[in-house]
């Protein structure tokens, strides 16, 4: 990242403005996607997952997630926090407009119709993106306000990171036609396609080990919380504006 | 003197591939293939319960992460004699090939077409020859129309108007080998985007069937998704009908866009089917998807994917199959950072070991190849050869064995071409053999894979979970297993060994391995080295940007920044280094 101060906020250029309103706002309002992203066996390459457990349980009461989780299914005795950790690439807030779902013939609702991970009340899907590449695109264009979770690099590890706006990068720089795609190329990806979140936030912290082991330094582990508070943060706040009920559809 | 040139990172994210080169009058001279980071995923599962092992198998590889869990669970089940009930092995069938098909158009599309395809020439096109080119070259694709092509082309100039080509930046647009015409170039630009749509539909057969993704939910002994016509929360009617609809577009897409394309491109770029030629040795346990629990002449799992049967061609002799013999996989370490207990000798995955040891220059390093070891990855070798393995590998096995589809595939693509099938050795060979499998892939999934799973329902059989073996009281005390997968990029194998309830022993010999590894004890090079430097005239015009060499090594569909990555807000140049 580009700076070192603790907990960076948006600045006031960065101010999302609202998106034209193309088509008709879902009943359920906004789709809101919490999307952690990262590798658990990657040592603080998994801090996004481990914030996505922790947002999920401060918000377990309220909703639940709509993603099966991996202990509903699991008989072992590795505890869940063994194979979830934390985050990867990023994502950007965005202001702007949607265009309308049709390009060769499919609709935006037929997309949504297909949507699998809706929790009980439709308001907020918890997400564990992995390491996952384009197979992520879905999850960006379905959703009207994102909130990512992930690191992000910076040199002083466990600083937690708040970026909004256009302090998101959309556009990654190369020079490769890449094998692996990153989030980055996702949203540039949705961008290109026209449909993407009205809004993204990310919330983040520096890692200080990326290297195949399980678990958080202790740096970073030690931000978790107060980064899993931003993040319920704006989800609350994301949830109680009633602008939310046609942010960008 | 000869110039060296670095490729690196030649995976976007965090690099773990590097290619070293020496050059010399525009052809490449010596090549290393490099992978700089120890990803050593047996040693975090040792001492777990074997019934987790997948899920964190799983996360070695972002991309592949359903067919890691698979061959895990079936190594498992090899190991403890859990026999999955067939329509949980055809639910792992469907995710398995929705992923291979959603790999290989990904592959195509995203990731290897921008070797081959200039972006910016796409806005000086006129909409209407891109759909006259689409018709030529036989694309039936729905999104051929005067107003898509339109709609794209001024995407493109919207694009580069606001001067940041994102997705699309720093792509070397100003070499001279760009070939396709402007109206070519657009029908491919569109075709991406296209691409990038209709990729939803393959990804969400997996959503369906492992409950999330990525990353959805398996189960030794069976799958965790219940099946039950008459309940909302499971696989019901609704859903098959959702599914039927998906693999149709799917296979349409397949048949309509991506194969017509890739054969158009590959036409275009014809010298290619002449570059990067690697050893003409192949192994394959089947066609893509084919899935064995242990030696394939015991395992209990069937498929269509099985009708091509496990075996090895050598030295380009189509006319004998050798058959398969688990016990000729070993591994050498004579080019990597690993030591064994015993030296430089190839051990077999069962009693493979995983112990690094580090000899490499200190980061930051210019070059990595002076040493005699340069690279995390292991050399593996089949029967003491080195092999190719994936599309190629299964398609010309395949062939070999007269497989009527692979057969007619293989021949109306070779005389359309105007090329032997041996030539399917090389960089576009390779790129083609990947769109004719996956035409095979949707046509199984669609014609048999899916109607078998239907035709079983309505008869009754919704069982999908062996629960004899989920206790570990019902196990051996000591038990051994292996799966052999053939997943996207080629041939997988899992290999476990579990004692007193607990993986004592955990290996996975996956593809990348089979084709980026490094020289072996009789310094015979990988796979991909030999693609590069293995006749002293594979092109390299410009060491500054050096597109040659990345057609040839994308043409493997390399799966290296697996596992790592860190966002860097700077959006800063992860670039080449070419010195």
């Amino acid at each position: 990242m580009t700076g070192s101060s603790r907990h960076r906020t948006g600045d006031a250029g960065a101010e999302v403005t609202p998106a034209a309103p193309v088509a008709a706002a879902s009943p359920l309002g906004a789709r809101i996607t919490v999307l952690g992203v990262g590798n658990p066996i990657m040592g603080d390459d998994g801090v996004g997952l481990a914030l996505l457990d922790a947002v999920r349980q401060a918000r377990e009461g309220d909703v639940r997630g709509g993603d099966v989780r991996e202990d509903d299914v699991r008989g072992g005795d590795v505890r869940e926090d063994d194979v979830r950790g934390g985050g990867r690439s990023d994502d950007p807030d965005d202001p702007y407009g949607r265009v309308d779902g049709r390009r060769l013939g499919v609709s935006r609702e037929e997309w949504l119709g297909g949507r699998l991970q809706d929790d009980t009340d439709g308001q907020v899907d918890f997400i564990d993106g992995g390491t996952g590449g384009m197979e992520l695109l879905p999850v960006v264009q379905e959703s009207d306000l994102l909130l990512v979770l992930d690191a992000v690099a910076g040199p002083v590890p466990g600083t937690v990171v708040h970026l909004t706006g256009d302090q998101v990068p959309r556009m990654l720089s190369t020079k490769l036609s890449p094998h692996q795609v990153g989030l980055l190329d996702v949203f540039a990806a949705a961008r290109m396609l026209g449909t993407e979140p009205a809004m993204v936030e990310v919330i983040g912290i520096v890692p200080e080990l990326v290297d195949l082991r399980l678990g958080l330094s202790a740096a970073v582990a030690e931000a978790v919380p107060e980064a899993a508070g931003l993040a319920a943060g704006i989800l609350d706040q994301w949830l109680s504006t009633p602008s939310r009920a046609c942010p960008g559809a | 003197m000869a110039q060296r040139v670095v490729i690196d990172p030649l995976t976007r994210i965090e690099g773990h591939l590097r290619i070293e080169l020496e050059t010399g009058s525009k052809k490449i001279e010596k090549a290393w293939s490099e992978t700089t980071q120890f990803r050593g995923i047996e040693t975090i599962i040792a001492g777990r319960d074997p019934r987790d092992a997948w899920a964190f198998a799983q996360r070695i590889c972002g991309v592949c992460t359903s067919v890691h869990a698979v061959a895990s669970i079936v190594a498992v089940e090899n190991a403890i004699g859990s026999n999955p009930p067939e329509q949980a092995r055809l639910i792992r069938d469907m995710v398995m090939a929705s992923q291979n098909i959603q790999d290989h158009v990904i592959h195509f599309y995203h990731l290897h077409a921008l070797d081959w395809v200039n972006v910016p020439s796409a806005a000086t096109a006129d909409p209407q020859k891109a759909v006259d080119f689409a018709k030529a070259i036989g694309s039936t694709w729905k999104g051929n129309t005067l107003a898509r092509m339109t709609e794209v082309r001024d995407t493109v100039k919207g694009i580069l108007a606001s001067g940041q080509l994102s997705i699309f930046t720093g792509g070397y647009w100003d070499h001279p080998d760009y070939r396709l015409p402007p109206e070519a170039n657009l029908m491919a630009v569109a075709h991406y985007l296209d691409a990038l749509e209709f990729q939803r539909s393959m990804i969400r057969i997996a959503t369906v069937f492992g409950g999330k993704n990525p990353h959805p939910n398996f189960l030794v002994g069976g799958m965790a998704c219940t099946i039950d016509p008459s309940h909302s929360e499971s696989i019901n009617e609704v859903q098959l009908d959702q599914i039927k609809q998906w693999i149709a577009e799917s296979s349409e897409f397949v048949s309509a866009c991506y194969v017509p394309d890739a054969m158009a491109i590959m036409g275009v770029y014809k010298d290619y089917f002449d570059i990067g030629a690697a050893q003409p040795n192949y192994l394959a346990v089947g066609m893509a998807g084919a899935t064995y629990a242990g030696d394939p002449a015991s395992s209990r799992l069937t498929s269509p994917y099985n009708e091509v049967k496990p075996g090895a061609i050598y030295d380009g002799d189509l006319g004998t199959v050798h058959p398969f013999d688990p016990t000729k996989i070993a591994e050498w370490v004579s080019s990597a950072w690993y030591t064994y207990e015993e030296g430089d000798i190839g051990l077999t995955p069962d009693k493979g070991e995983t112990s690094p040891h580090y000899t490499g220059p200190k980061p930051p390093y210019e070059w990595l190849a002076d040493g005699k070891e340069y690279t995390w990855s292991k050399a593996p070798r089949y029967d003491g050869r080195v092999v190719q393995v994936g599309p190629v590998a299964r398609v010309i096995l395949g062939y070999a064995q007269g497989h009527p589809a692979t057969k007619k595939l293989v021949d109306d693509a070779c005389k359309k071409l105007g090329i032997r099938v041996a030539q399917l050795n090389s960089t576009a060979g390779r790129t083609l053999a990947r769109a004719l499998e996956c035409a095979l892939i949707a046509d199984i999934l669609s014609q048999n894979t899916f109607p078998t799973f239907v035709k079983n329902i309505v008869g009754g059989d919704i069982d999908v979970f062996d629960a004899s073996r989920w206790e570990p009281s019902s196990w051996p005390g000591q038990s051994s297993g292996f799966s052999l997968v053939e997943v996207p990029r080629g041939f997988l194998s899992h290999w476990v060994t579990i004692e007193k309830g607990k993986v004592a022993r955990y290996q996975a010999v996956v593809p990348t391995t089979w084709l980026g590894g490094g020289r072996d004890a009789d310094g015979k090079q990988g796979p991909y080295e030999e693609s590069l430097a293995g006749n002293g005239k594979h092109p390299l015009v410009d060491p500054a940007q050096p597109l040659e060499p990345l057609r040839t090594i994308h043409s493997f569909d390399p799966c290296m920044s697996c596992a790592v990555h860190v966002l860097d807000p700077d959006g800063s140049d992860l670039a080449v280094v070419a010195s």
